[in-house]
């Protein structure tokens, strides 16, 4: 009986050398030579892998900083508290950061755009847009869908009882996903402390705007007439805001007879009624 | 050359003989006419209140396109953005019609296709305002002066789909315009060979063309099965010499010229009676019109007006641009019918999807029917779970959006839909890819 479990118990140990041996020289011939840095950049990076920098999520930058291929501040995610840790690790400058955040340049309500049709199919606005731009009056405007909801990492978008996407601003990181998925080109980063935002992307007359969302740029110009500051003006039917210029009195956001001028007191916007 | 037989594909089911007559219509009131080409807009040469008579040309080419004239005589409304088939705004000339029926004297004719010069061929194609419909509507003078070398001119006469007729139609009932167009096409390019190609369901043609070709020509008739997708050109070639034409090639890089039926019928007529192109022959179908048929349309006829035409009978819900398969829906009634409206289809209830989308059965329909030899569901499904790169190696990029897979599957799956949101995404992702190639920045 006790002699079995020795026996039982030898031949196991011996195996066991044999196995070690083994890996010992295996791990030996198959060594990989790898910058130890890349994991320890992998973990001072946000590790959302949103993929927003371009490269296939932390890990992919990371390599590509240790290998001095990118800069720190690629990375939108990360704050500046984090950047100064990286680019300090790294010994390189890490640079002014920007935070921006996405805005939604649409407001073409449900209520207030007109809709030719009903859409049946996907429910994605990149599929309904491809079939005859869509089923809204205006070829220009947010189809209402949600895919950049679906595809925001971060869970900073809603969609709106309205039918507009709303971005929680103290949430969103500016990775910029959402302009890239969104077909109409409606989302757009910009600085939070950005004063004045244009809810309307058109770039068709005012009459043709009129014809099909009650809340678009028409392109009459009393913004630019009611500004002191010169800071808005009309190009190609759009108004267009001059950031550095507009202190975000509100002149023209009050005489704008579509609503399509939008002020931000410089606040952070936040979700709480959605 | 080993003729390859397409694989997968659907039965149009068209009955052989012939087919009901091209119906004509009264001229509409209003028209919008589009000045919109591939790559270019047009030159308006009339303004708003201007008065112009049926046959004038209304806008000209700046560079590479063709002119466009008015079908019928009035008055020009405005000059303005209009809503185009693909829901972008292109400037449009609206046009009224005083029914005066009034026309500018036609060009001369010739009485023959060998005629005119190869120069004077291309001219007349261009003056009269024919586009090469099935090159996406670029100029056909363009096509008929190729810069490679063509061995063979085909005539597709087998663009069947299911319920769309309107190029069969112009085959039996006014064939020899088609064949004159035909002729002078050949000649124009000069190609020692030609084919006119013909599907299985207008076999009692072979005989009145036969007859009326001599040694002289050249062409030879192919009979080729009655299938959808037969008449895409990378099928068509296949079936008829075995070549292999790559997915998103002209058929001129593998020494072919690949002609529709609508165009041969323009060029035909352009030569012989001297008459630009202004109409065509636009299949109507569905339940929400009391006629359907095949109706020779003014192009720039609202589809709302061609509706009333057919006959509206209830509240339409679904107008298709285009056929059963292959179109896609519009948005509005107020769009002109163009040079590539083959069909109109209009619906009282919504025929799309209609089975409420439940899973997928796996009864592999889709793939026994794809040309391309796909697998739909797979490419679908990647295409729902985001996962592009995956779609793109099982061959996204190669559907054509036949619509055969969407047609066949018994749960109603949108799958070109899919397919062609996967296409949308991997071809935006290339894009943004290139435009951000410095994206990796020297650190200094």
């Amino acid at each position: 009986m006790v002699s079995s479990m020795v026996t039982a118990g030898a031949v196991m140990g011996v195996i066991g050398v044999l196995f070690s041996i083994g890996l010992f020289y295996a791990a030996r011939a198959f060594h990989v030579e790898e910058d130890e840095r890349v994991e320890l950049l992998t973990n001072m990076l946000p590790g959302a892998n949103c993929g927003a920098c371009g490269f296939s999520g932390c890990s992919g930058l990371a390599q590509a900083l240790a290998a001095g291929r990118a800069q720190p501040t690629q990375c939108s995610v990360a704050n500046s508290e984090q950047l100064a840790k990286i680019a300090e690790f790294l010994g390189v400058e890490a640079g002014p950061v920007e935070r921006q955040v996405a805005r939604v340049m649409c407001g073409g309500t449900s209520a207030k755009a007109t809709q030719l049709a009903g859409y049946v199919g996907l429910e994605d606005c990149r599929a309904a847009h491809l079939i005859a731009s869509g089923p809204k009056g205006c070829t220009y405007g947010c189809l209402g869908l949600g895919t950049c909801v679906q595809e925001c990492p971060f869970d900073a978008m809603v969609l709106g009882p309205d039918g507009l996407p709303v971005v929680d601003e103290s949430v969103c990181t500016g990775c910029g996903i959402c302009v890239q998925v969104c077909p109409r080109g409606i989302m757009q980063l910009v600085s939070p402390e950005a004063p004045l935002t244009v809810r309307c992307v058109s770039p068709m007359a005012g009459k043709q705007v009129r014809a099909v969302c009650q809340a678009g740029c028409i392109a009459c110009k009393i913004c630019e007439r009611v500004c002191d500051q010169d800071a808005i003006h009309v190009i190609d039917n759009l108004a267009r805001v001059n950031e550095e210029l507009c202190n975000g009195c509100g002149a023209c956001v009050e005489k704008c007879p579509t609503h399509c001028l939008e002020l931000t007191d410089g606040q952070v916007r936040v979700l709480e009624a959605v | 050359m080993r003729r390859r037989r397409m694989p997968g594909g659907v039965r149009t089911g068209e009955p052989p003989g012939p087919l009901g007559p091209i119906l004509s219509l009264a001229d509409p009131k209003r028209l919008i006419l589009a000045c919109a080409q591939p790559g270019h807009q047009l030159n308006p040469l009339v303004k708003k209140r201007e008065r112009v008579v049926g046959g004038q040309r209304l806008a000209e080419p700046n560079g590479e396109g063709f002119p466009i004239y008015a079908p019928c005589a009035g008055t020009v409304t405005d000059v303005a953005p209009a809503l185009s088939s693909t829901g972008d705004f292109v400037l449009a000339i609206f046009l009224e019609n005083d029914g005066s029926g009034e026309t500018a004297p036609a060009l001369p004719g010739w009485d023959d296709p060998t005629d005119p010069t190869p120069e004077a061929i291309r001219l007349r194609a261009l003056e009269a305002g024919i586009p090469d419909v099935a090159r996406g509507g670029i100029a056909l003078a363009r096509s008929l002066a190729p810069t490679t070398p063509i061995q063979t001119v085909v005539l597709n006469g087998c663009t069947t789909e299911p319920l769309v007729q309107a190029e069969r139609v112009l085959l039996h009932h006014e064939w020899e315009t088609v064949l004159f167009g035909f002729r002078a096409a050949i000649r124009a390019i000069g190609a020692p060979e030609a084919i006119v190609a013909l599907s299985v369901a207008d076999r009692p043609l072979v005989g009145t063309l036969s007859q009326s070709l001599t040694e002289r020509d050249a062409i030879t008739i192919e009979i080729l099965p009655d299938r959808y997708p037969q008449g895409l050109e990378r099928y068509l070639l296949a079936a008829l010499r075995g070549v292999d034409l790559p997915v998103g090639e002209d058929p001129a890089t593998v020494g072919f010229a690949v002609f529709d039926v609508t165009t041969m019928h323009a060029l035909g007529r352009a030569l012989r009676d001297g008459q630009p192109f202004t109409h065509r022959v636009v299949t109507v179908a569905g339940d929400g019109v009391a006629r359907p048929g095949n109706y020779r349309v003014p192009l720039g006829m609202p589809l709302g007006a061609l509706m009333e035409a057919a006959g509206r009978q209830g509240t339409i819900r679904q107008l298709v641009w285009g056929g059963p398969l292959s179109g896609t829906a519009v948005a509005s009634e107020e769009i002109g019918v163009c040079a590539n409206t083959r069909a109109v289809l209009a619906y009282q209830q919504p025929v799309s999807f209609e089975v409420p989308t439940t899973d997928c059965i796996r009864c592999g329909r889709c793939i026994d029917v794809c040309p391309e030899r796909l697998s739909p569901i797979y490419l679908a499904r990647y295409a729902e779970h985001k996962r592009w790169d995956e779609a793109e190696a099982e061959g996204a990029l190669l559907c054509s959006s036949c619509g055969a897979c969407s047609y066949v599957c018994p749960t109603g799956r949108p799958l070109v839909q899919s397919i062609q949101l996967a296409r949308y995404e991997i071809l935006r992702q290339r894009e943004a890819e290139r435009a951000s190639q410095p994206k990796e920045v020297a650190v200094p």
